[in-house]
């Protein structure tokens, strides 16, 4: 009888206590089970959020959708740079050819409605790619942000004085500050979305 | 009986704590990790104070440390050129940056000491192996050694293709300096 209550001690202390070898786990590595260097270390020790390690396939693909809109939106922004400036200096040729008595302001306002479109296009893009909830600007890009709440209502208010000032040069009425607004609004306009480019460059 | 004993005692001394590999001995306290990205237009360096880590001595007298740091916890300065690393680097799929160290010898409580170590660094979803990296203890004080080191870790390494602004694409060579405190969980224990 003292034999068998040996044997049997034998047999439950056996299989209750660790293996020999503690750092080394035997057989197959089952799904869940962390993924140990040699060295026995694992990630899953070190005490991380499940947020933090777990892959998120659609994050990725936000990423990329954000990562193209805004590709685009760089891209018309430069390209939109060159059609401000040049009605902005047209603006100016326009302004004398008017005070020596011309009313050809068709190009400048043909100009001016195509770079409306082209500016409206490329702020589209900014405004649609996908970002992270709660997502502040920093950096450059709160600069870049910033001076878009001076340059995007300009670009509503230069086309709209623009166009009153044309109706009166069209008419041969006297066009008063108007001419002298457009233009500080238009210098102002220029000068934002310029630097507003040059941030995010430098 | 006395055999039995004695087998009953050899197979229970793994339970306290025998065990052929070493447990962990090391703990990652505090750290810096900072990567430097070179476009010709400027310079951007990126830090993370998040990383975590391990380390402990084995049976073979090597060291071995694992250090982990989260992707999205490096802050460039500006949160919109973060995101693009962030997808570039394809940490939607691959959130953790994982380095392995590896080194020889290290003399017990020596500072200033030259350390050489082998370093394996999972990111991106790739892997890439730096053997020699020269690392430095700058002061070991008790249970706590400060330890600094740059890997010179390549964008080609990894396959992450390299962002460009205005067709100028960064430099391939992306340094990532790490500046680490690192405590002895055992001396502590010892101090409680």
């Amino acid at each position: 009888m003292t034999r068998k209550k040996s044997i049997v001690l034998f047999f439950v202390l056996t299989l209750f206590s660790q293996p020999l070898f503690a750092g080394e786990k035997g057989g197959a590595k089952k799904p869940g089970q962390p993924d140990r260097s040699t060295s026995g270390l694992s990630v899953e020790d070190l005490g991380f959020a499940d947020t933090e390690i777990k892959s998120d396939p659609q994050y990725q693909k936000d990423l990329l959708a954000r990562s193209d809109m805004l590709q685009i939106h760089q891209t018309l922004g430069l390209i939109t740079a060159v059609p401000l400036t040049a009605e902005f200096v047209l603006g100016i040729v326009m302004a004398g050819n008017v005070n020596n008595g011309s009313t050809d302001t068709g190009l400048h306002a043909v100009l001016g409605i195509s770079t409306v479109a082209l500016y409206s296009t490329t702020a589209l893009f900014a405004i649609l790619a996908p970002k992270p909830k709660g997502l502040k600007p920093s950096g450059n890009t709160e600069a870049h942000v910033d001076l878009a709440w001076v340059h995007a209502p300009l670009m509503v208010a230069v086309p709209i004085v623009g166009g009153i000032l044309n109706n009166r040069v069209q008419n041969h009425e006297p066009v008063g500050d108007l001419a002298t607004i457009h233009g500080i609004l238009a210098v102002t306009l220029l000068a934002s979305y310029l630097v507003s480019a040059a941030v995010m460059t430098f | 009986m006395k055999k039995l004993l004695v087998w009953t005692a050899l197979l229970l001394l793994p339970a306290l704590g025998f065990g052929a590999a070493s447990k962990a001995k090391w703990r990652l306290e505090k750290s810096k990790v900072t990567y430097t990205v070179t476009h010709p237009l400027h310079v951007v360096h990126g830090k993370s104070l998040a990383a975590r880590g391990e380390g402990l001595h084995g049976s073979d007298g090597a060291w071995h440390f694992l250090v982990a740091v989260s992707v999205k916890s490096f802050d460039s300065g500006d949160n919109n050129r973060d995101l693009h690393m962030q997808e570039v680097t394809r940490a939607g799929l691959h959130p953790l940056v994982k380095v392995n160290v590896d080194i020889g010898r290290i003399a017990d409580q020596k500072a200033p000491q030259k350390l050489t170590a082998d370093v394996k660094i999972e990111f991106a979803g790739k892997t890439a192996e730096y053997p020699k990296v020269e690392l430095n203890i700058l002061e070991w004080r008790g249970g706590q050694a400060h330890l600094t080191g740059t890997v010179p870790l390549t964008l080609k390494d990894f396959e992450i293709p390299p962002p460009a602004l205005l067709t100028l694409a960064v430099h391939n060579e992306v340094p990532v300096k790490l500046d680490m405190w690192w405590s002895d969980s055992g001396k502590k224990a010892e101090k409680k």
